[in-house]
């Protein structure tokens, strides 16, 4: 019997444009088992990275605000707690990294103070021995002249170090859950490889959860245990990632594994999926990925297919399973 | 960091070598001059005086005669004071710096915290007030403002003295003597730093807002810093160092005088000399007073790039 450690539950997160109010997440529920690293998977702009800032409480109050649905961490209502139980969780107990690394340090502060702040603010702890912390970070990292790297800003590392930095931070105060926003995604594939390795094995020596979000598939076959497949703000697939990689139900699942590249195989042009993501802002009930479906029926149009699940764990929302388990 | 100080000091020649070219120039070929503008002098007198002062050597000459006492630290002799440029300054530029230096600090201060407030809450109610009254402020001329404020605050309301350093005739001493001066700054002061406020708020407030905007931002509160912390020690810092360049500009002015105010203030101070010597056209003062900001300014430049290597660690000069 494994322990949750993340649930959420028909989360609705909507954001404010210039077309009119958008649905960057509907109604999406999953949950996270302790030690399990459960991925988030799809295109740009699907609403991946809403859920995570939904689930930190770091959306811009001024652009838009999660409507509905329960977040439970531990048991704890992240939607419902006062503010400053929440920013006591964040960075100590939940915290996250993001895809550009360069970007995401302060430029006119060390490093090293960078790797305190975390330290000295959630725990009553002397500076000197938040510094001894810190170098023990950036050592378990994989980072060496660890003192160097204290006293060094962020202009003179590279975004493979910086990423690093970034994990060092995020793992200073060892929170239970890590969520991990497209952490290999500004990165060259040999770094992104060592990333990967290096999240995996911290995850494991800690007994960390871990959400990644990513629309890499290479990085899902290599960490995940369980698959969650969004489009445009919807979950649309789910299941454990073996099952998922070898029996995809969803067009679209189907489609990301198709228009994967396979080393070793050369092909004349790529697989790609035809047609855009929609215009999150004059959605109507249907299936949202019916435009682009070659399955698709006159029901798609119409009406928005609900979840269902599989013998296998697997759960799908599309129509053409909904005739069979009718049938 | 020694060695580039040294280059940029040695850079700071040409540059003032141009400046007194200019300066000297321009007002040498006005026609016209102090002696000239004297209506009651006889034409032996003036003939005299011509000689006396050397007006007869031609423009050349007298540029390297004038350059040659600058560099001998002589910044001339003013014909309205019958006293040496250098002194006439020095009497009157500390009564302009105390009133130039309360309006800096007070409006940086003011500025940054206003424009890191209206930052935070764009589009607030507080944001959009502040928009309108610093804009109302900024459009306002200074003579204008000057005599609003007088009339309220010294005739209206008698608070506080309507013009002057001290009060007339008094000869207090020690500590009286600075809580006079004190009262007599506040109007003035108040004018300047209404003035100022207006374009220096909207400067940190859009600072403020791109800074706000940035991944490090995100970062520190997903550290689950305090707000507070956020927007003063990751926001503010990098907020003010675009800044540093302004403030550079300004440090000139702290010895410019302000003309306008000082006038309508009766503020014994050096913008009031400076505009004094022009109507009765006292050039040696003019042009002294000149070069005295022309070095100011470069010397600002370069104390500001030493600033922006210190604050920001990405200048940091290599050794």
């Amino acid at each position: 019997m494994t322990t949750t450690v993340l649930e959420v539950k028909n989360l609705l997160t909507q954001y404010h444009t210039g077309d009119g109010v958008i649905s960057a997440v509907n109604e999406v529920s999953f949950s996270i088992p302790k030690g399990q690293t459960v991925c988030l998977v799809g295109e740009s702009g699907c609403g991946k990275s809403a859920v995570a800032m939904s689930i930190m409480g770091l959306i811009d109050p001024g652009a838009g605000a999660v409507k509905n649905g329960e977040i439970f961490f531990n048991r704890v209502d992240l939607l419902n707690i006062k503010k400053h139980e929440l920013r006591q969780l964040r960075g100590n107990d939940i915290s996250m990294i993001f895809q550009e690394p360069m970007t995401s340090l302060n430029p006119v502060l060390t490093v090293g103070s960078q790797i305190m702040e975390p330290i000295m603010e959630h725990e009553i702890i002397s500076k000197k021995e938040a510094k001894r912390r810190a170098l023990e970070l950036i050592k378990l990292v994989g980072i060496g002249r660890s003192e160097e790297i204290f006293d060094s800003f962020p202009h003179q590392l590279s975004g493979g170090m910086l990423q690093r930095i970034m994990i060092a931070i995020a793992l200073s105060c060892s929170p239970e859950l890590l969520i991990a926003d497209e952490p290999t995604t500004a990165l060259d594939v040999t770094i992104q490889a060592q990333i990967l390795d290096l999240l995996r094995s911290l995850k494991e020596q800690r007994e960390m959860s871990m959400l990644l979000i990513t629309h890499d598939l290479g990085v899902v076959a290599e960490v995940a245990d369980y698959v969650i497949v969004m489009y445009a703000g919807k979950v649309i697939e789910e299941g454990p990632v073996v099952e998922l990689f070898e029996n995809p139900k969803h067009p679209y699942t189907q489609g990301l594994l198709k228009a994967k590249p396979v080393i070793g195989q050369r092909q004349e042009e790529l697989y790609t999926i035809p047609g855009q993501v929609p215009n999150l802002a004059t959605l109507k009930p249907s299936c949202f990925f019916s435009e682009r479906c070659e399955h698709c029926m006159s029901i798609c149009k119409e009406e928005t297919p609900s979840i269902q699940t599989f013998d296998n764990e697997q759960q799908v929302a599309c129509w053409l399973y909904k005739e069979v388990s009718i049938v | 960091m020694k060695g580039y100080i040294l280059k940029r000091l040695f850079y700071m020649i040409p540059t003032l070598f141009g400046a007194s070219i200019l300066i000297f120039f321009l007002y040498s070929l006005v026609p016209g001059n102090f002696i000239d503008a004297d209506p009651n002098l006889t034409a032996e007198r003036k003939a005299e005086l011509y000689e006396l002062h050397g007006y007869n050597e031609p423009v050349f000459i007298r540029y390297f005669i004038w350059l040659g006492n600058l560099l001998k630290g002589d910044l001339g002799y003013s014909l309205q004071f019958q006293l040496p440029v250098g002194e006439v300054i020095g009497n009157y530029i500390w009564s302009s710096f105390i009133v130039a230096l309360a309006s800096l600090i007070l409006t940086w201060v003011i500025a940054i915290l206003i424009g890191i407030m209206s930052a935070v809450r764009q589009y607030s109610l507080f944001d959009t007030l502040i928009t309108v009254v610093v804009f109302a402020a900024m459009a306002t001329p200074s003579f204008f403002l000057g005599l609003i404020v007088i009339k309220i605050f010294a005739v209206d309301l008698g608070w506080l003295p309507a013009g002057g350093m001290i009060a007339t005739g008094s000869n207090l001493t020690g500590w009286e003597y600075i809580k006079d001066v004190a009262e007599h700054m506040v109007l003035p002061v108040l004018v300047l730093t209404m003035l100022g406020i207006g374009g220096l708020t909207r400067y940190f407030r859009t600072n403020m807002l791109e800074v706000i905007k940035q991944d490090f931002i995100r970062t520190a509160r997903a550290k689950g810093l305090k707000e507070r912390v956020v927007i003063f020690k990751h926001g503010l810092r990098n907020a003010l160092l675009p800044a540093i360049t302004l403030f550079s500009f300004e440090l000139p002015a702290l010895f410019g005088g302000a003309i306008i105010t000082e006038q309508i203030f009766n503020w014994p101070g050096i913008g009031a000399v400076y505009m004094q010597a022009f109507s009765i056209r006292d050039y040696p003062l003019l042009m002294g007073f000149t070069i005295f900001i022309a070095l100011i300014t470069v010397m600002s430049n370069l104390l500001a790039d030493i600033f922006y290597g210190i604050a920001d660690p990405r200048v940091r000069v290599r050794k």
